[in-house]
């Protein structure tokens, strides 16, 4: 089973809540990862989680099923609750990482929806959307956020900066073999 | 011994806005206030990155511009280069999809306002203690409501994602036309569920009216202040959300301009720019730049139009303007009323196009004589958003130039946060975060789109600056502190 786009994965969701078949769904996405890159790729490095996203799919990784957006918004608590494991990937400016150091230029952690930020807009943080999801539908997958280190965000440019291309170049690499490491239960077999 | 210098205090950034934007608060040395302003940080550049870019990217490439409303500027820049590429009319398949998509926009844009950025300030009280004025304690007293929230601002995602083709970066509106139709298997899967989201939208216009009605003295008290509003109007005054031409009407009600070509707005609209602020003020021109301003969105459109076209929410506009008794609704918290009554439209008008055959046709693109400039308006969900272009022999953009509905609104907001600011501030020892909280309401009733800032990690968190008369800070906090979320793991 290779990755899934962004449609494909919306086409899913909205097949079970309309033929019925919502078990069968949830049995095959229980066995994947969710991961949603956000971010504005018009805004140069802010658009480390969309690209971090389109290079998943292009290499079609395993047991994935991927998002992009613009931000992370109230209804993305409807699609992580079909899922066991979630993985946010965003842009970070790097003064603000805290997370487990597992490498220059990233941060790779868990996210806490104990503590939640009131959201303050039309986006959410990683551990509000959670917070939303466990209590109105009820999701028991665990999250994760690797944050990208970004430089530049102030310019209108479909670009990332040379050095944000290379921590996504590494962290590209440690979330393919932190998976590989970490299978969920119940994957399904490929032939 | 207290200081008798005059203050400045600063709200920086907004919460619960798009983007980032301050408030600052002048008072003098008696503690009342002289002047407060919203500035908004606006991101620049846009008109250069859009510069040179073949005329097919446009729609597309728009949606960067904002991560909120990316949908409406889609549409807005395919309706320019309609213009462009010789093309007044669409075909049927063309225009009915793109009206559905803007129907999903609107509801799942005026729903997220409403259920999760305004609802914890209505519904607990705008000086309730700032642990409980959020969403998660909504979820804990009214459950039901926060889901109903999110269930339909998924509907609204799922209906952009049928027509547009994504449900971010969509590509469903092309020069001309269209790419795709509506298929009979998208069409049975939103018609599953439009039943429920019609009895959802109805019961949110009696929440938001039954706010207004039974908190009269606060809402007629709270930023109420007379002005002009401006919106489209289809041919026979009805409410048209995607197309129709220009009305403006004053405080009492009466017509300054009526069934204008929107191609003709610099002839009747003009921009001042002030020396405070990055956003431009626009104006009547007619009215002149003091007395010229207006508002636009949806309080405004409740205000211009002569009937909604679809029978419930038609019902409700015809109670809004009883309220009104037939004059524009001047009062800020209107919006809220008026935003839930746009939604019941939106959700009558995807009902309605869900049963129409043409959205299964497949005439998606017309060609005409093509032409050097495309002018467009649309009301977004926050207000009428226009898209002004040039291109060149090459197909290559050389102008750009967006009024979006955060700078109509400019004025009208920094009217609200002086009035505000003079009721609740004004002659108090110490200015509480409850107090700030007021001010921040008004604000957020006009759903200010200020998305020009990213959201990386990292995003400064709300401060408050309180500055003496030489610019030295004599207090500082952060009013955007962690809750917490209990029985959550």
């Amino acid at each position: 089973m290779s990755s899934s786009s962004d449609k494909s994965a919306q086409n899913e969701m909205i097949s079970h809540e309309s033929n019925g078949q919502t078990q069968r769904v949830l049995d095959v996405n229980r066995a994947k990862t969710l991961i949603i890159g956000y971010g504005n790729p018009g805004r140069q490095d802010d658009g480390l989680g969309p690209e971090f996203v389109r290079r998943v799919d292009t290499d079609s990784w395993l047991d994935v099923v991927t998002q992009v957006n613009y931000q992370l918004t109230v209804e993305d608590a409807v699609d992580i609750a079909n899922f066991e494991r979630v993985i946010f990937v965003d842009a970070a400016l790097g003064a603000a990482r805290n997370g487990v150091d597992a490498g220059s230029g990233y941060s790779f952690s868990a996210v806490s929806s104990a503590v939640a930020q009131p959201f303050a807009s039309h986006s959410l943080t990683p551990e509000g959307l959670m917070a939303l999801s466990q209590t109105l539908f009820q999701a028991s997958a665990v999250a994760y956020i690797l944050a990208i280190d970004g430089y530049e965000f102030d310019q209108f440019e479909e670009k990332l900066s040379p050095a944000a291309e290379r921590n996504l170049h590494e962290a590209l690499c440690y979330c393919r073999h932190w998976l590989q490491a970490h299978p969920l239960e119940g994957r399904v077999e490929h032939a | 011994m207290e200081s008798r210098k005059a203050r400045i205090v600063e709200i920086e950034p907004v919460t619960r806005v798009e983007g980032h934007g301050k408030v600052t608060v002048h008072l003098d040395e008696h503690n009342n206030v002289s002047e407060a302003r919203l500035h908004i940080v606006e991101f620049r550049g846009f008109e250069r990155f859009i510069r040179g870019r073949l005329l097919w990217e446009v729609p597309v490439i728009v949606q960067r511009l904002c991560g909120i409303c990316p949908v409406s500027h889609h549409i807005a820049a395919a309706k320019a280069m309609d213009m462009i590429v010789g093309v007044d009319q669409l075909t049927p398949t063309a225009e009915k999809m793109r009206r559905l998509m803007h129907y999903g926009q609107i509801m799942q844009s005026n729903v997220l306002h409403f259920f999760h950025l305004s609802s914890p300030d209505l519904l607990f009280g705008f000086d309730a203690a700032a642990k409980k004025r959020n969403i998660f304690e909504v979820i804990k007293q009214f459950p039901d409501l926060a889901k109903q929230g999110v269930l339909m601002r998924k509907y609204g995602q799922e209906v952009i994602l049928h027509t547009a083709g994504k449900k971010i970066h969509g590509t469903g509106a092309i020069p001309g036309g269209i790419n795709k139709n509506l298929s009979l298997k998208e069409r049975d899967a939103l018609l599953v569920d439009v039943d429920l989201m019609m009895s959802w939208a109805q019961n949110a216009v009696q929440v938001a009216k039954n706010y207004t009605l039974d908190h009269l003295p606060l809402v007629e008290q709270f930023a109420n202040f007379k002005s002009s509003h401006m919106s489209l109007v289809r041919e026979d005054g009805a409410l048209d959300l995607y197309h129709g031409n220009l009305r403006a009407v004053d405080a009492a009600g009466n017509i300054i301009f009526d069934q204008m070509d929107y191609r003709d707005f610099n002839d009747y609209l003009m921009e001042e720019v002030r020396p405070w602020s990055y956003m431009k003020f626009p104006f009547i021109k007619s009215r002149g730049n003091v007395d010229g301003w207006y508002r636009v969105g949806p309080l405004a459109r409740m205000n211009t139009v002569s009937f909604i076209d679809t029978p419930l929410a038609n019902q409700e506009f015809e109670a809004f303007r009883r309220f009104g008794q037939g004059k524009p609704v001047s009062m800020t918290l209107g919006y809220h009323w008026a935003r839930m009554i746009e939604v019941l439209h939106c959700v009558e008008k995807i009902k309605e196009l869900l049963h129409d055959p043409d959205l299964q046709g497949t005439d998606l693109r017309l060609k005409g004589e093509r032409r050097e400039e495309g002018i467009a308006v649309i009301e977004a969900p926050r207000g009428s958003l226009f898209h002004h272009y040039k291109v060149d022999e090459n197909d290559q953009v050389t102008y750009c130039n967006l009024i979006v509905s955060t700078t109509h609104n400019n004025t009208a907001m920094n009217r609200a946060v002086t009035d505000v600011a003079k009721k609740y501030l004004s002659g108090q020892k110490t200015i509480t975060e409850k107090m700030l909280n007021h001010i921040e309401v008004a604000v957020r009733a006009y759903d200010p789109c200020l998305s020009c800032a990213t959201h990386a990690l990292g995003q400064m968190p709300l401060v408050v600056e309180v500055l003496d008369a030489e610019g030295k800070i004599v207090d500082r906090g952060s009013q955007f502190a962690e809750i917490e979320t209990p029985g959550l793991t």
